[in-house]
């Protein structure tokens, strides 16, 4: 039934023929019957912020800038600790001796993607003692070899991988950054810092 | 040999190469993707081209074929090159320990396609039994109880 009050007419939610003025709360999802005053939902709720949305993912309106962060498990031994390059997550590492031949394993990460993502492998190379020429640095995702890098001769390398469309389904990916050493004779050294993330997963 | 140039006449090149490894899923929904989104390696023998130096080489996997258990990769030259630092004397310095030191400098284009050329002459010089020698290698090993699929 419609009840109209001077001339004006109101919801039919009333106590005593009286509105009931609601509001909404960022503590939960609830949304009553009633009349509310105009505001913006990132009012009532701060994290309602395009950061907090995961990218390719929409919510009421706001389009996600969240690039997906990935857990490190740094194999070998931290030796000067970790920093941080805009979001990458860095680590220090002194690989020791890499036998010759040897493939050791520097990095290692677990992605858990719906859609396609983008891998990027990024490596500083704050020294090496090698017989030059030797070492490269290889990605492998699920089990499968992704791609090297030329010989690690220069300081700082970026690896950057778009498996594309479909590569990745929904479930756990494990990633792996490997240092190769190619010389069946000598071993090589290398103090590597470096780092393992995901970009945006995307929609197929 | 497939050779394509890039724009800023960046030259890269595919070869096709052999694969070694242990497949241990196949994933046929994805293998519309290319890549190697049709199969997943296990952790501890993954799938991969083998592996001879290709020289002062990077490359990215392309493809994956199961008919003839290779690889497509995309091969660009190294921007950079290791060299002996050398002193005044023209003796290669030394580190404190005694290790010896190496300078790196920017590769002249002549030497990127040398490094490609390199890189063609050792897959495409040699049959796919002679680089799992070289390589010290297997064939690309399937699920147990399935080789059904592929491989030759």
């Amino acid at each position: 039934m419609s009840v109209f009050i001077n001339g004006v007419d109101k919801q039919s939610v009333d106590v005593n023929a009286v509105q009931v003025k609601q509001s909404l709360s960022g503590a939960n999802s609830n949304v009553n019957k009633g009349v509310y005053d105009a505001t913006l939902l990132e009012t009532v709720d701060g994290d309602l912020a395009v950061g907090n949305i995961k990218a390719g993912i929409t919510i009421f309106g706001k389009d996600g800038t969240l690039a997906m962060t990935m857990t490190h498990d740094v194999q070998g031994s931290d030796v000067d600790g970790q920093g941080s390059i805009g979001s990458v997550d860095w680590y220090l590492e002194t690989t020791g001796d890499i036998a010759a031949g040897a493939n050791v394993t520097l990095l290692t990460t677990t992605i858990d993607c719906a859609q396609a993502t983008v891998i990027e492998a990024a490596y500083f190379i704050e020294s090496f003692v090698n017989n030059a020429n030797t070492v490269k640095l290889q990605l492998y995702i699920d089990g499968v070899a992704q791609g090297e890098t030329g010989f690690i001769v220069a300081l700082l390398g970026y690896l950057y991988y778009d498996i594309g469309y479909g590569s990745v389904a929904s479930g756990a990916r494990i990633v792996y950054l490997n240092a190769h050493n190619y010389d069946v004779v000598f071993a090589d050294k290398v103090k590597f810092a470096g780092g393992l993330f995901a970009g945006a997963c995307k929609n197929v | 040999m497939l050779v394509l140039v890039k724009m800023f006449s960046e030259v890269i090149m595919r070869l096709k190469i052999p694969l070694t490894g242990t497949i241990s899923k196949y994933h046929p929904e994805l293998a519309k993707y290319g890549g190697s989104s049709g199969i997943s390696g296990d952790l501890n023998d993954p799938v991969r081209p083998v592996p001879v130096n290709l020289g002062n080489v990077s490359w990215k996997l392309v493809s994956i074929d199961l008919e003839t258990d290779t690889a497509e990769i995309e091969v660009t030259p190294s921007d950079n090159i290791s060299e002996p630092d050398l002193g005044a004397e023209g003796k290669q310095k030394k580190d404190k320990d005694g290790n010896l030191l190496y300078k790196s400098r920017q590769a002249t284009e002549q030497e990127k396609v040398s490094f490609l050329q390199y890189a063609k002459n050792l897959v495409e010089g040699h049959t796919k039994d002679e680089l799992y020698q070289i390589s010290k290698c297997p064939r690309l090993k399937r699920p147990t109880g399935n080789n059904k699929l592929g491989g030759k």
